[in-house]
């Protein structure tokens, strides 16, 4: 059922979601103008009980949720047993990526239905009053990586105890990685993840996939992908020697199908030739602990992947995405990209935001693997507070968690050789809670950037926009109650996920979910979860995202090269041995004057066509960014000089 | 003319050029400037100061307060260089002979081993054209072109007895000498070990030979091709894949032409952060700039064609002579390596095959003192440093060459300030038919030139003589370089943690995919017998440290994290 679903929102991503058509239909645009006079349409006009809620006007005392149900009575028609389904939050103050402002809210079948003042609403609702709390849009987990295979191991948390430790913190949408082993179809990979989710997922979810090898094949495949099955992002691998990692022309190729077909280029930003050169050596000089791990790879390595893969993406003028920002030095050359113009998004994770890569050296072997991940935590302390400011600031966009724990036996694996230890850490439950108490809680950003980092720009960059990551009439129900003052603390003895240790144990943070709605539904409340394996749904995402592809389509527009137009060359021509120093022998012997011999004299006028269109300034060759001032014109003569 | 003979005192040898004294010069090095007379004899400076007590027959040359500055010295020239069975226009005495005309003394030249074939004999090959005809002295880089254990015995072998200490490495040019990552890994630590310093062509090859077949298949044939193919963030991510890599194995690292501002900038950011890295502009990027590959004439724009192209911005010269004054950059070369129109129009219908290479060596000095001191972006002193010293000093042949002080060569250049002149190909000394600087008008240029203790250039006219030029062998370990190295490798001893054996359950798992599959077999679990606890915390090398402390590379300081636990397999 849930894959017909999927197949059916991927042939009909754009159909308008179906309306409610009873006598409480509201009304298009009711949001806009908020003082709509709902009452004058209401049944229920005049009765005294009718207001479930008594507003709490004083914000100031302490805030608590109040759930409570209808008696039925004046519940007149379309009540069968669908409750949950019909779900009102009254007194919330409603927080968007680009403003805060206070309204009550309705939901119902799992979309927001009105927003606004004194809404008109059936009868059989469940009501939440929020007494002046934040309500923002659920978070969006842009990166998980749940159930992965890993040498026959599977990742501790599958898309059941995942997803269920995403709602716990108030994401309710996760973006999980399809793995394609090399040598396997990209699409029985995807359909696998998907069959692994369907069956298991609490929230709705996407999925990115990794190209793990390249040849025809795949360009294929992706373009299937992305046309039929919804996937609009691709991740490469810059590092995983002799396993995933492609060189820098695989990765221009790759990048140039992923322009052609508008999605986003996502980049796993490590060079793999060092990281792997600087295992051996740490190996051999009797280093065999995670400590090993970070030492062989440098943030330095990372910076200089991230600098690749901008270059890379620059010249296909193809959309950036770079995984995991986990250095200082890392997000400095994506801040410096996005100034010169690249189209280039930066994703810190839960991690690299919320503690550093100290523990490495921590005695305790078990504690020490927990943290290995790539790239590395970084051992610099100062990096998780540089980072919570550049994402404040915008120079980094999106959060995830790359969530993909193992647990200690599983880490085990590598207890002689640090290189064979499985990689990953939690965070899928903790990414919301850390980013308010590092960046919010210390005045780094406000609640709105806070939006816009943990769940707009995420559904902005993947076209999902507005139906996640925003609050508005048509978007999804899923929602998050924000308790701005609660604080707690992260331990393993309480977090949702299956392993044995937390990364972050022991930190105290300030902010945390009162209330998440996810689909329409409540799944948690008061601390209690109520999650249904398998009500998860699959998202599609179309390609193109305008939030991406508007300057990329303007640059392609720009970027057409033209040749010069010159006369034959007429003068005398070296011999030359045939043999040797060929740069690239398709193109050489495309052209090479032997094979054409009865090539007519050139026209003047053909040698200097372009492309597409005529353009003003036809006579200015011209790159995309790079602007060349036309030299004088040249003589008639062309092999005269002087 | 500036020349008398002083009187003759019989009881001296007529050795009159062997003997050679400067009055009233302005002595330029590249730390102060003084005034004093120079004398030479044998090719060296015997004595600097005034009212010197010098011999008879000496040839006097009357400076008459102009600058006498150490002669410049070319770290990067490609004379007759061949290229598929034709050999570039410049040979050793025609190159050498433009370089004196231009105030240059010494040259240093690459030798090009084809891939795949040996070091040794490229390198005797080299040197038998250069002594054959050098007209002044000249050191050799050799360029590494491939990569095995030969060529590893042949580095050594040319470090320790043939005096090489700088080795150059491709990251263009794919499918024939460009060297992958891992190679660089490898070639950056073996010169690290061995003293050697770095030399690098950074231009990202593999997206250059798309980018090559992407404008021919959109019918872009000409020489405009062969910049919009290597646009210049190319060559600064190859740079910036550069410094990772040396800064990884804390190797000294030395950019060969730098063309473009992103690349300098990179350079110069990598400078700050304290990476041991040096850039060398040549007299190209600082002279000109590549909007002339759109010229419609098809052998002038040929004649420009030079990888890393020039830039097509025109603000680039005068970028690159900032970051120069600023010490940003550090040396300056010309690569100069000419082919006649004939020869580049082997690429006239695919401009990937036209042979790369500009003019330079004789315009250099001229051009960085028209840029970047007669604009006052630099001081005399630092033009001495850009020109010539810091040059000889990574290659180790300070004080010897690159300054004015007893004891040093004779290698000498009156500089005249206000001399002005017109580069063109008509009255230029390279065989070439056209100068890219074709036109430019510059100020400052050499006087009279002095190579070995002997006057080559005065007034305009040249003495050389094919075949005197010495070859000046290059020790490892330039101080220049190595100072902060040396101190870095003690500080970089790494350390594992010692901890207990891990006792607790392990997973399953196949070995089909590890990290790497080497080392994943080397240390694979099942081979290893019961370890000892105290072996595991063992440390290579270096003096003793507090156990708990682990030592890290360089620059990277990290906080301890608390101590851990006995049990080391229990958590929370």
């Amino acid at each position: 059922r849930a894959s017909q679903r999927r197949r059916w929102l991927s042939r009909h991503p754009s159909r308008p979601r179906q309306k409610f058509c009873g006598v409480f239909c509201p009304v298009e645009g009711s949001s806009d103008s908020k003082t709509l006079d709902f009452d004058a349409l209401s049944v229920c006009r005049g009765r005294s009980g009718g207001r479930v809620i008594d507003r709490q006007s004083d914000i100031s005392q302490p805030r608590k949720v109040e759930i409570r149900e209808s008696s039925g009575k004046e519940a007149l028609q379309n009540l069968d047993d669908k409750r949950s389904d019909r779900l009102l939050v009254k007194g919330a103050k409603i927080v968007n990526d680009d403003q805060s402002f206070c309204a009550d809210i309705y939901m119902e079948d799992g979309v927001i239905k009105q927003i606004g003042e004194n809404l008109i609403v059936p009868g059989g609702v469940k009501t939440i009053d929020a007494h002046g709390g934040m309500l923002m849009p659920g978070g969006i987990d842009v990166h998980t990586r749940f159930q992965m295979p890993d040498r026959g191991m599977t990742s501790a948390d599958d898309f059941y105890q995942g997803s269920k430790a995403a709602l716990a913190g108030g994401t309710t949408m996760i973006i999980d990685h399809v793995v394609p082993e090399p040598g396997v179809s990209l699409i029985s990979a995807f359909e696998q993840w998907c069959e692994w989710a369907d069956s298991k997922s609490c929230c709705d979810y996407s999925l990115h996939v990794d190209i793990t090898e390249w040849h025809r094949g795949v360009a294929e495949e992706m373009e299937s992908l992305v046309k039929d099955h919804g996937v609009n992002s691709f991740l490469v691998y810059l590092a995983y020697k002799d396993v995933f990692q492609l060189s820098d022309a695989q990765v221009y190729e790759v990048f140039s199908v992923i322009r052609d077909l508008g999605a986003v280029a996502q980049v796993h930003a490590e060079n793999g030739d060092i990281v792997a050169e600087e295992q051996r050596r740490i190996l051999e000089q009797g280093i065999t602990g995670p400590e090993g791990h970070v030492l062989s790879r440098p943030e330095e390595v990372e910076a200089e992947a991230v600098n690749r893969a901008v270059t890379v993406a620059n010249q296909t003028n193809c959309p950036l995405y770079v995984t995991k920002v986990m250095s200082k030095s890392a997000a400095d050359v994506i801040a410096q990209a996005r100034k010169k113009g690249t189209v280039v998004y930066g994703e810190p994770t839960t991690a690299s935001l919320g503690t550093d890569g100290s523990h490495y050296w921590s005695k305790n072997w078990a504690k020490a693997a927990a943290y290995v991940t790539s790239p590395p935590l970084s051992p610099d302390p100062t990096t998780p507070d540089y980072l919570n400011s550049l994402l404040s600031c915008g120079d980094l966009q999106v959060t995830g968690s790359a969530h993909c724990p193992f647990n200690t036996a599983q880490r085990a694996v590598g207890k002689d050789d640090f290189t064979l230890i499985p990689e990953g850490v939690n965070g899928t439950e903790e990414r919301m809670s850390i980013i308010w108490d590092k960046s919010v809680v210390t005045g780094k950003m406000d609640e709105n950037q806070f939006v816009a980092v943990t769940s707009t720009n995420a559904a902005k960059i993947f076209n999902l926009y507005p139906r996640k990551g925003r609050i508005a009439v048509g978007s999804d129900a899923d929602l998050v109650l924000w308790d701005p003052d609660v604080t707690k603390i992260i331990s393993a003895k309480s977090h949702n996920s299956t392993v044995e240790y937390n990364i972050f144990e022991g930190l105290e943070v300030r902010g945390g979910p009162l209330v998440v709605i996810s689909q329409g539904k409540i799944v948690l409340e008061e601390g209690n979860l109520h999650v249904t394996e398998g009500s998860g749904r699959f998202v599609a995402r179309k390609p193109f995202p305008d939030y991406v592809y508007k300057r990329i389509k303007a640059r392609s527009r720009m970027a057409e090269l033209r040749g010069v137009p010159r006369g034959l060359y007429d003068g005398p021509v070296c011999e030359v041995s045939i043999t040797p120093k060929v740069m690239t022998p398709v193109s050489s012997a495309k052209t090479s004057p032997a094979k054409q011999p009865n090539q007519p004299v050139r026209n003047l006028h053909q040698s200097g066509f372009s492309l597409s269109g005529a353009q003003v300034d036809d006579n200015v060759p011209r790159r995309n960014t790079q602007r060349i001032v036309a030299p004088p014109g040249g003589r008639a003569n062309i092999t005269s000089l002087g | 003319s500036l020349l008398h003979s002083v009187q003759l005192h019989l009881t001296i040898p007529l050795e009159f050029s062997d003997r050679l004294l400067i009055k009233g010069g302005r002595i330029v090095n590249d730390d102060q400037s003084f005034n004093a007379d120079i004398y030479m004899e044998d090719g060296l400076i015997k004595q600097i100061g005034d009212n010197l007590i010098v011999p008879g027959g000496v040839k006097t040359i009357e400076a008459n307060g102009k600058m006498v500055i150490p002669g410049g010295i070319d770290i990067h020239t490609r004379f007759q260089k061949p290229y598929r069975g034709t050999t570039s226009l410049d040979d050793f005495a025609q190159g050498t002979k433009s370089a004196l005309a231009g105030g240059t003394t010494m040259i240093v030249d690459h030798v090009f081993p084809v891939p795949g074939s040996s070091l040794m004999e490229a390198y005797d090959q080299w040197k038998q054209w250069a002594d054959e005809k050098a007209c002044c002295d000249y050191s050799l880089h050799v360029d590494i072109t491939h990569w095995d254990d030969t060529v590893k015995q042949e580095v050594d072998h040319l470090v320790k007895e043939k005096g090489v200490n700088s080795f150059q490495v491709y990251m263009a040019y794919e499918d024939y000498c460009q060297m992958t990552n891992s190679e660089l890994y490898e070639i950056f630590t073996f010169l690290a070990e061995r003293g050697g310093i770095a030399q690098i062509h950074a231009e990202n090859g593999e997206i250059i030979s798309k980018e090559q077949s992407r404008m021919l298949q959109i019918g872009i044939t000409g020489p405009e091709g062969h910049v919009l193919s290597r646009p210049e963030e190319l060559e600064a991510e190859a740079v910036f894949r550069a410094v990772t890599i040396a800064s990884q194995t804390n190797c000294p690292l030395y950019v060969t032409r730098v063309m473009s501002k992103s690349a300098a900038d990179i350079i110069s950011q990598a400078r700050k952060k304290g990476n041991v890295v040096f850039g060398e502009p040549i007299a190209a990027s600082l002279g000109t700039d590549g909007t002339h590959y759109w010229s419609k004439n098809w052998a002038k724009a040929a004649y420009f064609v030079t990888s890393p192209p020039l830039s097509p911005d025109p603000t680039t010269p005068d970028y690159l002579n900032t970051l120069l004054a600023s010490g940003d950059l550090s040396v300056t070369g010309s690569a100069h390596c000419t082919f006649s129109v004939a020869q580049k129009a082997i690429g006239k219908d695919d401009f990937t095959q036209i042979p790369e290479g500009v003019n330079g060596v004789e315009e250099r000095m001229s051009l960085i003192w028209d840029k970047a001191v007669t604009t006052g972006k630099m001081d005399e002193n630092m033009f001495v440093a850009v020109t010539s010293t810091n040059a000889a000093k990574i290659l180790n042949l300070y004080p010897r060459k690159g300054r004015i002080a007893v004891g040093s060569d004779a290698d000498l250049v009156i500089w005249d300030t206000d001399a002005v002149r017109t580069i063109t190909a008509k009255t230029h000394q390279s065989a070439a038919e056209y100068n890219i600087f074709e036109g430019m008008e510059l100020r400052g240029a050499p006087q009279v030139v002095i190579c070995q203790g002997k006057i080559v250039l005065e007034d305009g006219n040249l003495h050389v003589t094919s075949g005197v030029g010495r070859f000046i062998p290059c020790s490892p370990y330039p101080d220049f370089a190595y100072k902060r190295i040396k101190a870095r490798k003690q500080l970089a001893v790494l350390r594992a943690v010692p901890r207990g054996m891990y006792d607790g359950p392990v997973s399953e798992f196949s070995l089909s995919r590890g990290g790497t599959p080497s080392a994943s077999a080397r240390t694979s679990p099942t081979k290893q017998p019961v370890r000892n606890l105290h072996q595991s915390g063992f440390s290579l090398a270096g003096p003793p440290t507090p156990e708990d402390l682990p030592i890290r590379p360089a620059g990277r300081r990290i906080v301890v994290p608390p101590g851990g636990r006995s049990n080391i397999t229990s958590l929370s």
